[in-house]
């Protein structure tokens, strides 16, 4: 009986073996390769905040935001952007709009996580406490 | 032609050979990203950006590296304390963000578990590509410590005694934490496995 459950083991085992032999290897994309190249050869740097101009592409919108180009396109419904020659462009000003607006609505998601956090605390259902009604 | 060492082309840039590391980097550009995209939990995003890091943090610091140390074990020692420092970071700040946010984040990824209850049914229909995606979901929930012995060992086909000198820890640990890790992976499959073999 333990022979034969060790035998699955075993098989189990070679199993996830031959498996973990199959795992893929992944390769960053072409346009970060092509950034790196330039920077190794000094024919680029990391553009400062300040240096952006009044409009910014995809691109310069990442390195505005320091976040990843797929975390963009996932909020593109909500950036302000606008079309020309088929590309996105985005304008600095209303960019700058759009985080203040973000900044409004998490400070009013904080306060309303606090409020429900008093709500639903054991002394305030039990009307105990400081909270007794 | 007798291929130029790294250990040698690393010094051919600290010389000012800007070809030399363009070399380099095109030899271990699949290797580093392999490890971050993985040590990141498959986030193809935020791995770029840290290959880009780690990169412009080795052109700047070209001068710390010293020609004794292997190079491999050098970068891939910058790469592994890059990440970590990346991942707590961002762990703190999802903590934070969860207590404040009351959860909003936290159940925004279903977990292993979970995904393996919704197949449950269809077990029939795994085919290997399946399987392969639901290791990788496991080496992903693997914690750090092994995960990353675990993804050096057998994606990057490092030895046990490189392995030891990139994390500085006994060659010893490292056999006994891959091990470790394989038994996490295996108790993971283990059902899906089963199930697979009997229909």
């Amino acid at each position: 009986m333990s022979c034969e459950k060790s035998r699955k083991k075993l098989h189990v085992l070679r199993e996830v073996d031959s498996l973990i032999n199959k795992l893929s290897r992944y390769a960053p994309s072409n346009e970060v390769v092509f950034k790196i190249k330039s920077y190794i050869h000094g024919q680029s740097e990391i553009r400062k905040r300040k240096e952006f101009g009044p409009v910014l592409d995809m691109d310069e919108l990442v390195n505005f935001l320091r976040v990843s180009k797929e975390i963009i396109e996932q909020y593109l419904n909500d950036i302000p952007c606008f079309e020309l020659g088929g590309k996105i462009l985005f304008r600095r000003k209303s960019i700058e709009e759009w985080i203040e607006k973000r900044e409004r609505d998490f400070g009013f998601q904080m306060l309303e996580s606090d409020l429900n956090k008093v709500l639903l605390s054991r002394d305030f259902k039990q009307g105990g406490g400081k909270w007794k009604i | 032609m007798k291929e130029i060492s790294d250990e040698e082309l690393m010094c051919m840039f600290q010389n000012g050979d800007t070809i030399a590391f363009d070399m380099l980097f095109e030899r271990y550009k699949i290797p580093i990203f392999n490890f971050i995209y993985r040590m990141l939990n498959r986030e193809k995003g935020s791995a770029e950006d840290l290959l880009q890091e780690i990169f412009i943090k080795i052109v700047k610091g070209k001068d710390l590296y010293e020609p004794r140390a292997k190079f491999s074990t050098w970068l891939f020692a910058i790469t592994r304390n890059h990440c970590l420092n990346f991942l707590k970071s961002k762990r703190y700040s999802e903590a934070k963000n969860t207590i404040s946010l009351d959860g909003q984040y936290k159940n925004s990824k279903f977990s292993l578990s979970d995904k393996l209850a919704i197949r449950e049914d269809n077990f029939r229909n795994i085919e290997d590509k399946e399987m392969l995606e639901i290791l990788e979901e496991a080496v992903s929930i693997l914690p750090d410590k092994y995960r990353e012995v675990f993804i050096l060992h057998a994606i990057e086909g490092f030895t046990h005694k490189e392995i030891s000198e990139v994390l500085k820890i006994n060659p010893a640990t490292v056999r006994t934490d891959y091990r470790r890790a394989k038994l996490m992976l295996k108790e993971k499959l283990s059902p899906v496995l089963k199930d697979k073999r009997s229909k």
